[in-house]
């Protein structure tokens, strides 16, 4: 049986992705985007209360915009402590991982 | 509380049905009533027949400040009120019963110008009219119950 | 460290109104047909002006001295005088009673579901998650 060596294996475009991972500028727009997202819940959660607010106040007109802005607000919140989960989770098990 | 301001609407019209309800009830008892108030001559004048003006509840001097104030017509609807009970003019039925107390010297007995078959209909309108009432407020209220079930 | 904002706080006080209130509508509903009764009501005020009233309350020189109205009882109730709905001096309207415990009973189901909502929150970044 002939058995056939892997030179020819193209290995450009993952060296690419490596030196994208690596570049500066990539890290800073993460910290940018972990930023955003959480300066987002906090506006959603400011939303609801303050609407909560004004419903204890009867200042209300529709009572189902207090409860969709709640529950958009819950949702957010559930969401972005699902998605620090799985980034730990991520993060353990590569940690884990032989190298 | 501008949330439940169909509540409020819909409670003046329960309110001011029911007193309709009270001023037939109220002709009706007093349909051979003689002697309901004395007039400026010593004699007692019989029943007068009452009814009920309904006018919009918007029509008060709130309301009309607040439209002054602010634009918009949207928050003008404040329901219904009743501005006057006020007496029935036509005149009154005369009947021939000589041994009747109050009759006068030809034999003849002033008495309420009240018609049953009048007071029945009446009666019927305000019932209808309470009952929608009624139903628009559970309609209301029912709505209201399920926007707090959103996302439940 | 604060765990519950003012929000919270503020549902708090609501939900005392509407507790209050509920009380003086069943006590109203209850003297439906006594004589002479007058209804009841506990003005519906802005709880976040209750509040600031409440901080800056008028200052007693000697704490023996009679208390400034509205000082110890959160909610002034208040009664109607100037109506009279029935022949027997009574005035409460059942109608109104009625449309009052419903817009009572959503406020306070709001709120209570409101508060739970925001307790909800913050234990799901408690558990962070799981």
């Amino acid at each position: 049986m002939n058995v056939q060596g892997l030179s020819n294996v193209n290995l450009q475009p993952l060296n690419k992705e490596l030196n994208k991972v690596n570049d500066v500028n990539n890290k800073q727009s993460f910290a940018k985007v972990l930023q955003q997202s959480l300066e987002h819940i906090n506006k959603v959660e400011k939303e609801a209360d303050m609407k909560t607010e004004m419903l204890a106040a009867g200042k209300i007109d529709d009572l189902h915009d207090v409860m969709i802005s709640a529950q958009k607000a819950s949702i957010t919140v559930e969401a972005a402590t699902q998605i620090q989960r799985k980034v730990l989770d991520a993060y353990e098990e590569v940690s884990r991982m032989q190298v | 509380m501008s949330v439940f301001n169909s509540f409020n609407i819909n409670a003046s019209a329960l309110t001011a049905q029911r007193l309709r309800m009270d001023v037939v009830s109220s002709n009706i008892a007093n349909s051979q009533t003689t002697r309901a108030v004395m007039n400026a001559d010593g004699e007692f004048e019989p029943y007068r027949r009452k009814m009920v003006t309904l006018q919009p509840g918007s029509n008060n001097f709130k309301s009309f400040l607040s439209k002054a104030m602010s634009k918009s017509e949207t928050n003008q609807t404040t329901g219904v009120r009743v501005s006057n009970i006020i007496d029935d003019e036509t005149p009154f039925k005369v009947e021939y019963n000589p041994e009747h107390p109050d009759a006068n010297e030809e034999g003849y007995v002033e008495l309420p110008n009240v018609d049953p078959l009048k007071e029945m209909v009446d009666l019927m309108s305000a019932t209808r009219s309470y009952e929608a009432n009624v139903t628009s407020l559970n309609a209301n209220k029912g709505m209201l119950m399920k926007a707090l079930e959103i996302g439940k | 460290m604060q765990l519950f904002d003012s929000t919270t706080n503020i549902i708090n006080n609501s939900l005392d109104y509407s507790t209050a209130k509920n009380k003086v509508i069943s006590n109203n509903l209850s003297n439906i047909d006594t004589p002479n009764y007058k209804a009841k009501e506990i003005p519906f005020k802005n709880i976040l002006s209750n509040e600031i009233d409440r901080q800056i309350s008028a200052k007693r020189t000697h704490e023996r001295h009679i208390p400034f109205v509205g000082d110890n009882d959160k909610f002034q109730v208040k009664t109607k005088r100037q109506s009279d709905y029935n022949n027997n001096g009574n005035n409460v309207d059942i109608d109104k009673e009625m449309s009052e415990l419903a817009k009572n009973q959503i406020y306070y189901q709001v709120l209570v579901d409101r508060l739970n909502g925001k307790f909800g929150n913050i234990q799901t970044v408690l558990r962070g998650g799981s």
